[in-house]
């Protein structure tokens, strides 16, 4: 092969950048996804505590009684 | 985007991006075997002609992307069709073009130190090309700055399509000025591609593989917009919450 240096590291340098950026790319989707499940369960268990605690608080014997 | 609610979370169907993927693998496989083995070495250049199958693809992926970016970036600037979408895939694909317009550029380097004895020149191709990255470049750096999303968005777009104006300026060039770079081999006016046998397909397939590559990778990279857009949201409500929670508890 004629000049072997330079085609080598024209593919060598495709190989890396393209096959970099799918791999950062898919790692930076699948650490968003996961911030995106926690953020939701994390406001779904805030929601439910939230109502639960207005839940007690209206069924607290005497509790509209005292305004 | 207040007039036009959020439509789409992914481009491509689940099915069909990991068909793409397989796809796109096999297009790849297939370049890499015909590009380093199957095409014979050209008569002038020797095994240097080996690079072009990765620069040629390139500088067209490059062109697609860009065109795929003023199209969406149009669609933001009309109203009826103006939607957060559309802003999304400009910006995804203009981050691809300028990706494949960088890897042209360091290709067409790799390709013309042995062929033309040099790496660079002042020539009409080269630097419009170099002038299409730096101005998607500085459109990319212009969609971080802040701003409220419609206002941002039209800004955006407007920046795009200016950019774009260079597009045409690159391909037509080499008709237009007398230059060291070759006349279009495959896109020229006559649309009669001046390659031919293993070395023209192997061309086509290097084309077909990283137009499927793009068309992936923007999938991919819409996606990661909205999750990232979803996220600044979270985090802009939690910071409302926490300021109103303080300012109640101050009362």
């Amino acid at each position: 092969m004629s000049d072997p240096g330079y085609v080598i590291a024209g593919w060598s340098l495709a190989a890396i950048v393209l096959g970099l950026y799918t791999f950062r790319l898919a790692r930076n989707i699948r650490s968003a996804e996961h911030e995106r499940r926690r953020a939701r369960s994390e406001s779904d268990s805030e929601s439910v505590s939230e109502a639960e605690s207005a839940s007690e608080s209206e069924s607290e014997p005497g509790s509209e009684s005292t305004e | 985007m207040s007039d036009v609610r959020e439509a789409r979370d992914e481009l491509l169907a689940p099915v069909v991006r990991r068909g793409l993927g397989v796809v796109t693998l096999v297009a790849l496989g297939a370049l890499i075997a015909f590009g380093l083995w199957g095409a014979p070495p050209d008569a002038v250049q020797g095994d240097a002609q080996r690079i072009m199958y990765l620069h040629v693809p390139s500088a067209w992926v490059a062109y697609l992307a860009f065109f795929v970016t003023a199209v969406a970036s149009a669609l933001v600037l009309w109203r009826r069709t103006r939607a957060p979408v559309w802003d999304r895939v400009a910006g995804a694909s203009a981050e691809l073009g300028v990706m494949f317009t960088a890897l042209a550029l360091v290709f067409g380097s790799l390709w013309g130190k042995p062929v033309w004895g040099f790496w660079w020149a002042w020539d009409a191709r080269l630097v419009s090309t170099a002038l299409l990255l730096f101005l998607f470049v500085g459109y990319l750096a212009l969609r971080r700055i802040p701003g409220d999303s419609v206002g941002a968005a039209k800004r955006n777009a407007v920046a795009a399509l200016i950019a774009f104006v260079d597009v045409p300026i690159v391909h037509f060039s080499v008709e237009w000025w007398r230059t060291l770079h070759q006349r279009a081999t495959v896109f020229n006016p006559k649309l009669s591609p001046e390659i031919h046998g293993v070395m023209g397909l192997t061309l086509w397939i290097g084309t077909l593989a990283f137009t499927l590559l793009y068309v992936y990778l923007l999938d991919r990279r819409y996606r990661l917009a909205v999750l990232q857009a979803d996220q600044a949201d979270v985090e802009l409500e939690q910071a409302i919450l926490d300021r109103t929670r303080g300012s109640s508890a101050h009362v």
